[in-house]
Parts: structure tokens; C-alpha cells; sequence
């Protein structure tokens, strides 16, 4: 086989790999004829020396596809093996639970209750204002006014109420992921 | 030697030929295929691999007579890995000696 015939077979057996794949390894192969015949060989004894090409095509296809990327993604995957936690993690989640994140947690969750009834209050109150000026006619000026600024208060304050649960829920979860971390990981 | 041996030794001795220092496809091609009897296409599909793995790196310098070469030199990932696999293969043939030896031994003392 010459070199021509050798690398034609092999770029053959090599139809599945990419363009850049075979360009290169032609090369190599390529360049591995040219230093034989530098050695001295002819192209038929290089090519028996070479193998089979479609043997080293197969070589090349075995070293190349899936099984050398699985095995680099399974390798990754495998990585962050949850360890037991030690007792001094332990000792350190517990403690920051007990004595900050619950009390903290509650503390939280009663301000924005409050917040919360104080607004329910406070549109309740705007709205019964409203209603009693408009029935009676009375004090339309200043009820109306005190009204509005109550109303106004109310719905400022639930945005406000809004964007603290959110966040408060937010700030729970975090919680929660970062002391899984420290669990699996260690401090 | 059987195929499925070769196969998986023939990693360590790219890289320990390597070790030694830079080379070329042809190089390590003539030097395994002188002591190992083998195909000398072999050695380019290991040597392709052990880059994609970043075990070797590759570059191209001039040659003499003729167009560049591509030199493979071991990466530091690749020093690591060698020793390793040496470590290891040092301990598999040393266990498999005492398994053939305790197997002559036994044959010995029966006859």
C-alpha cells in the first residue's frame, strides 16, 4: 500500500469524525510516511509497519469519542461527594440556628406581620373615612384629604410589605442552601 | 504479548518515554515499537488522547531536513498522572509475581 492508498483508506474508516479531526490525524499520519522515507523505508514497508488502517482508525475512534468524554464528566460529577459532617459543623449549625437564625427569623416575621395589619389597618381606616364624608357631607375638605393621605400611606405601605416578604422569603432560602453547604462541606 | 495487555501499558510508556523529554510521533513510534512488538500507527491514537486529556501538549519545530515536526512535551498533569499510573503498575506486577510464585511454589511441593 502506498501512502496515498493508506491515508485514503484511513480518512474512509474515519468518516464519522469531524473535518478538523481527520485533517489532523492525516497529517500525523501523513507526516509519519515522510520520516520513514527519510529513515529510509519505502511506503509499503512504513505502511505494514503502520497496521491496518482501519485498525488504527479504530484505535483512534475508541481513544477519541464518548467514552473518553463520559469519563471526564463522570470524574466531575463524582467530585463533590457529600461528606458526613464533622462534629465541629455540626456544634457550628446548630448553634447559629438556635441562638440567630430562629430568633432572627421570628423577630422578622413578626415586624412585617405587623407592618402587614398596620396597612390592612390603615386602608380600612381611609376607606371608612372616605365612605363617612362622602355620606354626610361633612368636613368634605379635611376628611377627604386625611382620607387620601391614609389611602396613600396604605398602599405605599403594602408595597413596602410586599418587597419584605419577598425578600424575606428570599433571605430564608439562602439560608437554608448555605447551611446544606456548610453541612456537606465543612465551614 | 496479547492486545488487551499492551493496550493499557502503553499510556505509561508514552509517558515515561516523554518524561525523558520532548518528542516527535515517528520518535516515540520507532523507540516503543523497537522494544514492544506492536503496530507503530498505535502510538499516534495514545498520543492523541493524552492531549485531549491535557496530559501532553503539542508544538511544531523546525526540522532539518524536511517540514516541522509536532514535539509532544509532558504537562505538568501529565507528570502527576505518570507517577501515579507507575506506582500503580509497580504494585499490580509485583502482586501478580507473588500470585505466579505461590503458584510454582504449590506445583513444587506437590511433586
Amino acid at each position: 500500500m502506498t501512502k496515498k492508498e493508506y491515508l485514503d483508506k484511513l480518512a474512509r474508516e474515519l468518516g464519522s469524525m469531524s473535518y478538523n479531526d481527520v485533517k489532523d490525524i492525516l497529517s500525523d499520519i501523513g507526516n509519519h510516511f515522510d520520516e520513514s522515507v527519510m529513515a529510509g523505508k519505502t511506503e509499503e514497508e512504513a505502511a505494514a509497519q503502520l497496521g491496518d488502517p482501519s485498525e488504527l482508525a479504530a484505535e483512534y475512534k475508541e481513544g477519541m469519542t464518548l467514552p473518553g468524554i463520559l469519563a471526564r464528566k463522570a470524574e466531575k460529577i463524582q467530585k463533590p461527594k457529600p461528606s458526613e459532617p464533622t462534629a465541629q459543623t455540626v456544634t457550628f449549625v446548630v448553634l447559629i440556628t438556635l441562638l440567630v437564625a430562629i430568633p432572627a427569623f421570628f423577630t422578622l416575621f413578626g415586624i412585617v406581620l405587623v407592618m402587614l395589619l398596620i396597612e390592612i389597618a390603615a386602608a380600612a381606616g381611609a376607606i371608612a373615612l372616605l365612605c363617612t364624608c362622602w355620606t354626610y357631607g361633612a368636613f368634605l375638605g379635611s376628611g377627604l384629604l386625611l382620607g387620601l393621605t391614609l389611602l396613600f400611606f396604605a398602599i405605599f405601605g403594602f408595597a413596602v410589605c410586599y418587597f419584605s416578604v419577598k425578600y424575606f422569603v428570599f433571605a430564608t432560602k439562602w439560608y437554608i442552601r448555605s447551611m446544606k453547604h456548610v453541612w456537606h462541606n465543612g465551614i | 504479548m496479547n492486545n488487551q495487555f499492551k493496550k493499557g501499558v502503553l499510556d505509561l510508556c508514552v509517558l515515561t518515554i516523554l518524561k525523558k523529554g520532548d518528542s516527535y510521533g515517528y520518535d516515540v513510534a520507532d523507540t516503543l515499537s523497537r522494544k514492544i512488538q506492536m503496530s507503530d500507527g498505535t502510538v499516534y491514537p495514545i498520543l492523541r488522547k493524552l492531549a485531549s486529556d491535557g496530559l501532553v501538549s503539542t508544538y511544531l519545530k523546525e526540522s532539518q531536513n524536511g517540514p516541522p515536526r509536532k514535539y509532544y512535551h509532558l504537562t505538568e498533569e501529565g507528570e502527576k498522572r505518570l507517577e501515579l499510573d507507575k506506582k500503580e503498575w509497580d504494585e499490580f506486577t509485583e502482586a501478580v509475581k507473588g500470585i505466579l510464585e505461590d503458584e510454582k511454589n504449590d506445583k513444587e511441593g506437590i511433586s
